[in-house]
């Protein structure tokens, strides 16, 4: 290359994780640039906030003002949120690899000094760090700020974090299942079809399977559903399994996608 | 268009040159009797040995041995199926090789793709780009990924390069409303906003209209002063007009590779076209009784009659083939030329000949 002029400077090295810090702020300005984090942001306070604030409007037994009246509310929040942000990050993160590999966005890109590691990685970085934001904590703040209008005790912030936080290991696994569906394919259906199916059938294949797999159960993603509305709502977790397999799952899931990747021709 | 800052580009000549080192290579080479300074001038910047590809069972790329010198406008030529695009995704480590292997700028194209693809600028046969971002915005992600800097900085570098491809006046607008002239720019621009040592480019000019190729051969003449530019086209008049160096590939393999001078001088001989009137029989005979004839063919032109003579010695041809034609026979002379060969002439030869064989 020609010497830049001025104070522009060559970036060196030829890393495994060559070009990520670029691609990981374009990723991230995807969701700036095309106010996707408003969309997001308000239909998913519609999603879970409108919906867990029912009772609170129109509920009988939640009696306003009365500290430790509305149990229910904060669960119905935290459920709510497990079941459908599993399904808001499948539809969210369906495109992001197989939109790139098929418009020739991929070849691109990679026709730069970006290793495919760093592809694929600044995706995962990007897309868990913004959904976590918007479909996660943001909600859990909004979510206190309604109790607070509506005078009710709110979720003490201990549990709202940790009831937070699991939700956002769930959120993990989805998207890193979604990425490693995306390296291997190359159309939307089974991209989005497999996890939902999951989803859709996880006790189904939850009772099929613990006649071969005795534990299958307690790894499921729908655990980690119910630890995270356990710990919001200041109860005991059962177990910690879940959310070690659920960690493991997805670290594994990003390994495979990363070694398909690697193979994948443009 | 404004392009000063190209001129910042320097030959490995000029550079030997000055440090002295070319002088005391020219000496030692006049010793060995070896052009040693050509060879120092015609470095090579890509070389394969026995590249190939093989996708399901069919071979793509078959032993491609390419040497593209430096500094040089390497038309790499083929009609469509070739190989072509493959040979250069191989080149960016797109593609994985099934055999061989090869180097560009000395790094291994499979096993050291990054520090390759650091000193590369590639604009694809189809470009594609984010559809959310404006032409700014793109210039400016891909610098980012060679340079990094105050903004102000990349953002004079980015502002230059619009201004080179003149696309300054729609810069900021989304890129999904920009025609084929206006994107393939845009290919070029972010191909070489980082001035890389290599551009590789495949198609530039394809799908464009007269005014669209003009503009991108003429960015291509402007950038080769610090460039080597490798280029794959089927525009053969392009290649003619730009390319100093060419290669043909035909099924995956490479038929030719030779500066164009060579490949256009050494390749038919020379050639006389007669358009005859009349019986031309006598004429035929005597002319094709000649040493200095090499093949004559003949092809009916309704009532005329094309003669063409392919000569090994020009100077008696041009002082007899004209006379014997006319004094010979009741045939009339209604059109004499010597037929100057370009390159679609050598390249379907060299296709055609290559169909033949199979």
């Amino acid at each position: 290359m020609v010497e830049g002029k001025g104070s522009l400077l060559p970036v060196t090295g030829t890393s495994w994780l060559s070009g990520i810090r670029n691609m990981f702020s374009k990723e991230s300005g995807k969701w700036l640039s095309t106010h996707r984090w408003l969309v997001q942001s308000m239909l998913w306070a519609v999603l879970i906030n409108g919906i867990a604030s029912l009772p609170l409007l129109f509920g009988s037994s939640v009696q306003i003002g009365a500290e430790g009246a509305t149990p229910e509310v904060p669960e119905l929040f935290f459920t709510l949120m497990g079941s459908m942000t599993g399904f808001g990050v499948i539809i969210l993160s369906q495109s992001t690899v197989v939109e790139e590999k098929n418009s020739g966005t991929a070849e691109w890109v990679l026709s730069s000094p970006l290793s495919r590691e760093s592809f694929l990685l600044s995706k995962l970085l990007s897309n868990t760090l913004w959904m976590f934001g918007i479909l996660i904590l943001l909600q859990g703040f909004i979510f206190e700020g309604i109790l607070t209008i509506f005078g009710v005790s709110i979720v003490p912030p201990l549990n709202l974090l940790k009831g937070l936080t699991l939700n956002g290991v769930n959120i993990f696994f989805w998207i890193s299942l979604s990425l490693m569906l995306g390296s291997h394919f190359s159309s939307r259906g089974p991209v989005i079809g497999i996890p939902i199916l999951i989803l859709l059938f996880e006790d189904i294949i939850s009772e099929f399977g613990k006649i071969y797999v005795p534990w299958l159960p307690i790894i499921m993603p729908k655990r980690m559903v119910e630890l995270a509305t356990l710990a919001g709502t200041g109860s005991s977790l059962y177990s910690i399994v879940p959310i070690v397999t659920s960690l493991m799952f997805s670290c594994l899931f990003t390994v495979i996608a990363i070694w398909r990747f690697r193979r994948e021709e443009f | 268009m404004d392009i000063g800052w190209l001129k910042e580009g320097k030959s490995i000549k000029k550079d030997l040159n000055s440090s002295g080192i070319l002088q005391s290579m020219e000496h030692l080479a006049t010793l060995k009797s070896i052009n040693t300074s050509d060879s120092l001038v015609k470095e090579d910047v890509i070389t394969t040995r026995d590249l190939g590809k093989n996708f399901n069972g069919t071979q793509a790329v078959k032993s491609l041995n390419l040497h593209v010198p430096k500094n040089s406008i390497f038309g790499f030529l083929g009609p469509n199926g070739a190989g072509k695009t493959t040979t250069i995704k191989l080149l960016l480590g797109l593609v994985k090789p099934t055999s061989g292997g090869g180097t560009i700028f000395g790094h291994d194209i499979a096993g050291d793709s990054i520090a390759v693809r650091r000193r590369i600028g590639y604009l694809a046969q189809v470009p594609s780009y984010y559809k959310h971002m404006s032409a700014r915005e793109i210039l400016r992600f891909k610098l980012r990924f060679y340079y990094k800097g105050f903004k102000s900085e990349i953002e004079e570098r980015v502002q230059e390069t619009l201004e080179l491809v003149e696309l300054e006046d729609k810069a900021d607008r989304p890129i999904k409303g920009f025609s084929g002239g206006e994107r393939q720019r845009l290919g070029i621009a972010q191909a070489q906003i980082h001035r890389p040592d290599l551009l590789i480019l495949d198609e530039p000019a394809a799908n464009l209209d007269p005014m669209g190729r003009r503009d991108v051969l003429s960015i291509m003449e402007h950038l080769r002063s610090y460039s080597t530019i490798f280029y794959s086209t089927h525009i053969l008049d392009d290649v003619q007009r730009v390319s100093d160096t060419v290669a043909i590939m035909h099924h995956g393999e490479l038929l030719a590779q030779a500066p164009i001078e060579e490949m256009l001088a050494g390749s038919t001989g020379v050639v006389y076209q007669m358009t005859v009137k009349g019986k031309y029989s006598e004429a035929y005979n005597q002319i094709s009784g000649k040493d200095w004839v090499s093949s004559i063919s003949v092809t009916p032109l309704g009532s005329r009659t094309l003669i063409q003579i392919n000569v090994n010695d020009e100077r008696l041809a041009e002082e007899e083939l004209l006379r014997l034609a006319v004094n010979h026979g009741k045939a009339t002379v209604t059109e004499f030329i010597k037929k100057s060969y370009d390159l679609e002439d050598v390249f379907i030869k060299i296709v055609e000949g290559d169909n033949g064989g199979r």
